[in-house]
């Protein structure tokens, strides 16, 4: 999980003492080497962040680039008293959103979007997590395999959806934080995280059912 | 409340009644659930539901109205099995139940930490940590790659190649000045090559190092003017930072005249002595070109100012310029860092020219540049006397702190700032 706050220091990536207000700070007042330590801080989750958010590993860099790239432009318009680590997460994802756009995989979405299916063709089934069978985070299991699945059931929400479940997570920003973020009222980051959470509660419990069903069938297969 | 189809016999029912049976049905059969509007037409439609499913066979008799009750049986047959044959049609959004959107709004009140969530809510809270960890946690392919982290930083330097080359060709970010300038500036520099040597080293800063240096000439011409309009003086605007008993929060307050050094250098702006295009290093990304309002009396921020000004004794007082002076410096680094709160290097350069040494404007309008923080004589442009004193004292310079309320010790004292 990420670090609770970059108050301190990372214990994870590099050793520098530096926060990372500091080594923005430092960055531009001259001092280059501090964005390497600041990139290799945070790779690790940001590009898991991006992966997720788009769903390819290939555009998670591109973005990934994008993303440091912006934080170069704008280093002067940082305000160090402020943490750093959700400006770079907001800018990722504003990065995401534009490679969505790029790749036209996806139609363009804006944050004020309404989240779910228009009008009168929207109908709610309600979800409570503790039928769902969500894997404990110290559960033995194949990580390949659970992070493919983990993916095939965030590529199924809405890209709205997706970066606010993403961002809330990663993040871990209170509700009037993530709303002064995104620029969104505090009653729609709530209900869009609520929306994101049983949605994609909803497509773990599909991807893990669809997965027992194939191993039943692959074993009927065996022994027949 | 019954309709007859035009081309059916089936009963219909009436819209506003079909539209509460959809509530209803969406809300999973329960009434309280269904919006305020539809609730009473919803109740009443719930109450023949019941009856349909209690007594189904009796249900003509039972209810005294076989049309309503045989309408909404077919309405919620139709529904049915629309819902059956056209799933794909149909957008089922999922919801949390209201025990787990409970508990995820107390774990995000808790900071993400289950263990902090109230204990009535904790399992739930605990699932919601399990989801988030499902998500965050998890290894994505290939995960580490110190490629990556070259190609990005590779990117970065391409636009700074980028952007350098952009200042030397078209000049966009120097603002005020024209090529003409430039060109005269660099013929300069070329001839004083004894002094201009270590700044040129890096080619690519040529145009923004010789636009600075240009917008400081322009300012000497200034403060030259003004000292000669006002008996040899530095321009001052305001009347003081404060007494020891009663001092000013921060002469880096920039944006509040009264308490801001900056506003002390601005005040040739006003005045008319020189154009805040002058007082602008393009250098600084935020330098401030034009004034935020027609009787501004400072910088919009700190950020903003370019170049940082002598500060005066606290009697507000300077000595005389001389030559040997220093009046005026690219912005000092130490008190941008002071002022964010960081710890602060006294031996840093500007960050105006990317740390590599600062322009000064002497005390008889000339330009020079500086590779070091510290004069001739081991005065700091950046700090008082007394700090001086501190930082030589402790092996660990890095140690020392600013709160914006110190001033030049003695008239002769070079500190600069902000």
């Amino acid at each position: 999980m990420p670090s609770e706050s970059s108050d301190l220091p990372a214990a994870n990536g590099s050793a520098d003492p530096r926060t990372d207000e500091q080594l923005l700070g430092d960055y531009r007042t001259g001092d280059s080497p501090a964005l390497r330590v600041l990139i290799e801080r945070h790779q690790a989750d940001l590009l898991r962040f991006l992966t997720r958010l788009l769903g390819s590993r290939a555009a998670a860099e591109d973005a990934f680039q994008d993303t440091f790239l912006q934080i170069h432009i704008s280093a002067d318009t940082f305000d160090t008293s402020r943490r750093f680590r959700p400006w770079l997460f907001t800018i990722a994802a504003n990065k995401a959103r534009d490679q969505l756009r790029k790749n036209s995989r996806q139609r363009a979405v804006t944050l004020s979007a309404p989240v779910g299916a228009a009008g009168s063709d929207r109908t709610q089934s309600f979800v409570d997590l503790l039928e769902i069978d969500v894997p404990s985070p110290d559960a033995a299991l194949d990580q390949e395999e659970l992070s493919r699945q983990v993916q095939a059931a965030i590529d199924k929400l809405s890209p709205t959806l997706r970066e606010i479940l993403l961002l809330a997570y990663f993040q871990k920003l209170s509700y009037a934080q993530i709303a002064d973020d995104l620029d969104i009222p505090l009653g729609t980051v709530k209900s869009r995280l609520h929306a994101a959470v049983a949605s994609f509660a909803r497509n773990w419990d599909i991807v893990q059912r669809a997965e027992k069903t194939g191993l039943n069938e692959d074993r009927a297969g065996d022994s027949a | 409340m019954i309709e007859h189809d035009a081309h059916s016999h089936d009963p219909v029912l009436s819209a506003r009644d079909a539209e509460a049976l959809e509530a209803l049905v969406d809300a999973s059969y329960d009434v309280d659930a269904v919006p305020s509007e539809l609730r009473d037409r919803a109740r009443r439609v719930g109450e023949l539901l019941h009856l349909v499913g209690t007594a189904h066979h009796d249900v003509g008799e039972a209810a005294g109205d076989d049309a309503l009750v045989a309408a909404t049986v077919l309405a919620v047959d139709r529904h049915a099995s629309a819902q059956a044959n056209s799933v794909q049609a149909k957008q089922v959004e999922p919801a949390l139940s209201s025990f787990d959107a409970d508990a995820l709004d107390a774990f995000a009140f808790a900071g993400f930490d289950a263990s902090r969530v109230p204990g009535a809510l904790r399992e739930r809270a605990g699932r919601h940590a399990d989801v988030a960890a499902l998500l965050t946690a998890t290894a994505v392919a290939q995960e580490s790659s110190s490629a990556l982290v070259d190609r990005t930083l590779a990117t970065v330097q391409a636009e700074i190649d980028r952007s350098d080359s952009a200042m030397q060709f078209d000049g966009r970010r120097g603002p005020g000045f024209a090529w003409r300038e430039i060109v005269s500036v660099a013929a300069m520099l070329l001839i004083a090559v004894s002094v201009v040597l270590p700044i040129t080293s890096q080619a690519r800063h040529m145009g923004q190092v010789a636009a600075c240096s240009s917008n400081l000439a322009s300012a000497a011409a200034g403060f030259g003017q003004y000292m000669n309009d006002f008996s040899n003086r530095l321009p001052v605007a305001t009347a003081g930072f404060g007494s020891r008993s009663a001092p000013i929060s921060s002469w880096w307050n920039v944006g509040k005249p009264a308490e801001s050094n900056a506003a002390n250098l601005y005040h040739l702006v006003p005045t008319g002595y020189a154009s805040l295009e002058s007082l602008a290093c393009p250098g600084n990304a935020d330098a401030q070109t034009v004034p935020i309002s027609p009787d501004a009396r400072d910088f919009a921020s700190l950020r903003a100012v370019s170049f940082s000004y002598r500060l005066p004794t606290r009697s507000m007082r300077f000595a005389a310029p001389e030559g040997s002076d220093v009046l005026l410096a690219d912005r000092s680094p130490v008190i941008l860092a002071a002022a964010t709160g960081q710890p602060v290097d006294p031996f840093a350069d500007s960050p105006n020219h990317g740390a590599r040494g600062q322009h000064v404007l002497m005390g008889d309008g000339s330009v020079d540049w500086i590779r070091r923080a510290t004069l001739e004589n081991g005065d700091n442009i950046w700090l008082p006397r007394t700090i001086e004193i501190q930082v030589r004292r402790v092996a660990a310079a890095r140690g020392i702190t600013l709160e914006g309320r110190e001033l030049a010790d003695e008239e002769d004292d070079v500190f600069l700032g902000p």
